[in-house]
């Protein structure tokens, strides 16, 4: 009988500790990077507080590097925070919603390696110009501009920045969408610009 | 046994409802009760040891940071389990808005602006792929100690560490369109090899977000797409919850998995501060003959109907209205020459609340639940009625996101209206839950319950107490 509790509690301890390692052995960024890397404190005092809020509120659903690795202008960080507050079962009340953007469009001009905000908004602007230069309003229209048969109205909202980016650099193969011959600054800034091109 | 319908358990499990299968209390009739407690507080002093000292290390030890993998619905969004889970499988409001959008991520529904469409919904997909949709696996790893006592007879301990549970799912929705589907597959079912399909169905979802509504056909577990929180099979805790899921004299429990048609109508308000839902199901039993309601004997199953109508205020309060009617067809001593079938009535009608205080930090949860059905006297063959009252309150406190205790009581008082006279069952148990990655996806649990009572047919006294353990991996 003793023997026999040995073994069960063995066989559970063993199980307990293999279970621990194979969990330790996936790659952080395939759910989320550690959100310790998110140096703040250089930051002034009341973003590093924006940021708590930040990391508190939006990891209780998903890793911080969906919101950190995309680019929006203060007003795009406002509408998607609040997209995010009337969402089912959401923490965020009106006044995390305002500090998190605070925060957000803060990071988005100061985030290592990135332009300031000015830079954001002169990537909209060439953006607009490249959708012109390279002909999507051939088969797209915004606000009415274009080709009605597949309108861009909103798609910001229905489709992230890596999902934008995936189709115009790979279209979805059997479709008229043909391959970009853009580089990648300029599919960036088109991305930039779809990307704001939100529901109202 | 009175002359009722005969229920052989079922093997249906909603979708994520795993844990249940491993470490369900084999529940013992008969004992004398004072005798049962002093038998148990000595022979269960050897187990407590080992259990505990396993539990801390398994709770303390095997808390890695990251999942290998995570469950289909989270990957496709990039979401943690908390998005649509307090702790999986208890569905939050986002959880249950998801099943009844037709598995697609709930839009925001925010005031004066224009709602999408289910069709939007669709679009706004990441590409199908098969990751993103099909047969994820969840595995079960438990650990138990038993005590049964049974009066005139020796009593039993067990204990086991094995491989609990093992299922496939594969759901999630077919491309640009708005039909959805959702399979179960269990290959594991309380650390047997038993393939069973509980879940299998296909779907149709229309309206917009703000209002919808579904349709489905196929092989369906009845909790699926039902009930609010207080009103859903699963707990937190390990043993599953009795006045659900016992076995009474009529054998009848509300864990079903029939062939069903169902609908449902959704409503919420702006910010799903309110959501109404309403689901009326009709079943048919896993075979056309109703052998899964049914034992063997039967011959064939009226079609039975499951009425649902749930109030969730946000975040995560609700209350849920559910009634079920049925009426069945059963061989009774086949073979014999005073064989006869007998056309019992079954009805259930309960109602459940629960109130969350905090965000996310203490759950009050309570129910009742009332049985109703024919019966008929095994020596008179006099009509009767079984009546059943069973009552739970339940208390989850959410120490950190991942992490919570619990303690429940349930009580089910039976009556059989030509029987000596009612006899109560009691349950009660307590436990600890713990996720062991941020995205909640490893889940390990450690809940001790003790279950005692009369059957009110037999009248015989029941007395199991159980210390149970189980880590849960999804992906």
């Amino acid at each position: 009988m003793k023997q026999h509790r040995f073994l069960s509690s063995s066989a559970l301890v063993a199980l307990a500790v293999v279970s621990g390692f194979a969990a330790q052995a996936a790659p952080p960024w395939r759910h989320g990077a550690p959100e310790s890397t998110v140096n703040v404190s250089t930051y002034p005092p009341d973003i590093q507080h924006a940021f708590r809020v930040f990391a508190g509120k939006c990891s209780e659903c998903h890793a911080l590097f969906l919101s950190l690795n995309v680019s929006r202008s203060e007003a795009g960080w406002k509408q998607e925070v609040r997209r995010m507050e009337d969402m089912a079962s959401s923490h965020i009340d009106d006044r995390d919603a305002g500090t998190i953007a605070k925060f957000l469009a803060y990071y988005d001009t100061h985030k290592p390696g990135e332009q300031n905000g000015a830079g954001n908004a002169e990537g909209m602007s060439t953006g607009r110009d490249l959708f012109d230069k390279l002909t999507c309003s051939a088969c797209h229209s915004i606000a009415g501009a274009g080709n009605n048969s597949f309108p861009l109205d909103g798609i910001g909202s229905r489709r992230t920045a890596s999902e934008l980016k995936q189709q115009i650099m790979s279209p979805v193969a059997g479709s008229a969408m043909p391959a970009t011959a853009a580089s990648q600054a300029e599919i960036d800034s088109l991305v930039l610009y779809l990307g704001g091109l939100k529901n109202r | 046994m009175g002359y009722i319908c005969q229920t052989k358990k079922s093997s249906a499990q909603a979708a994520f409802d795993i844990r249940r299968h491993c470490l369900r209390a084999k529940r013992v009739r008969s004992v004398d009760r004072a005798w049962i407690e002093k038998d148990q507080v000595m022979r269960f002093r050897s187990h407590l040891g080992i259990f505990l000292g396993a539990a801390v290390w398994l709770l303390l030890t095997a808390a890695p940071r990251y999942a290998l993998a995570a469950p289909q619905y989270a990957r496709r969004y990039h979401l943690k389990c908390y998005a649509c889970h307090t702790i999986a499988p208890v569905l939050n409001e986002q959880g249950y808005m998801f099943q009844r959008l037709g598995h697609h991520l709930p839009a925001s529904l925010e005031p004066n602006s224009q709602v999408e469409r289910i069709i939007d919904l669709v679009r706004k997909e990441p590409e199908w792929s098969l990751t993103n949709n099909a047969a994820m696996a969840v595995s079960d790893f438990s650990f138990s100690a038993q005590r049964s006592t049974t009066q005139g007879q020796a009593p039993s301990s067990t204990s086991a560490i094995q491989v609990g549970a093992w299922n496939a799912y594969f759901g999630g929705w077919i491309p640009n369109t708005q039909f959805f589907y959702y399979s179960e597959f269990d290959i594991v079912t309380n650390g047997q090899t038993n393939p069973n399909m509980p879940n299998a169905h296909i779907g149709y979802v229309g309206g917009n977000a703000k209002s919808s509504w579904y349709v489905t056909v196929g092989r369906e577990h009845l909790q699926v797409t039902e009930g609010t929180r207080a009103a859903e099979i699963y707990s937190l805790l390990p043993t599953a919850p009795l006045i659900f899921e016992n076995k009474g004299p009529t054998n009848f429990v509300l864990d079903q998995s029939p062939v069903a048609a169902e609908a449902g109508y959704t409503w919420s308000s702006s910010k799903y501060k309110d959501i109404f839902g309403v689901n009326l199901k009709v079943t048919n039993g896993d075979h056309a003959d109703g052998s899964e309601i049914l034992t063997s004997n039967s011959t064939k199953n009226s079609k039975d109907v499951w009425l649902d109508a749930d109030w969730w205020y946000a975040p995560e309060s609700g209350i849920s209205f559910v009634t079920y009617q049925g009426q069945k067809n059963q061989i009774q001593y086949t073979g014999l020459a005073n064989q006869f079938n007998y056309y019992g009535r079954i009805r259930r009608d309960g109602a459940f609340a629960n109130y969350m205080i905090g965000r996310n930090k203490v759950d009050l949860l309570t129910g009742y639940l009332h049985g109703n059905d024919d019966w008929e006297d095994p020596v008179t063959g006099a009509p009767a009625r079984y009546l059943s009252n069973g009552y739970f309150a339940e208390i989850d406190y959410y120490i950190q996101r991942g992490f919570a205790l619990a303690g429940r009581y349930d009580r089910l008082r039976q009556d059989v209206t030509s029987g000596v006279h009612p006899a109560n069952l009691e349950q009660w148990q307590t436990g600890v839950e713990k996720a062991f990655t941020s995205e909640g996806n490893i889940i390990g649990r450690v809940g001790v319950g003790n279950f005692h009572g009369i059957d009110p047919v037999a009248f015989t006294a029941t007395a199991t107490r159980t210390y149970e353990a189980d880590i849960q991996f999804n992906f």
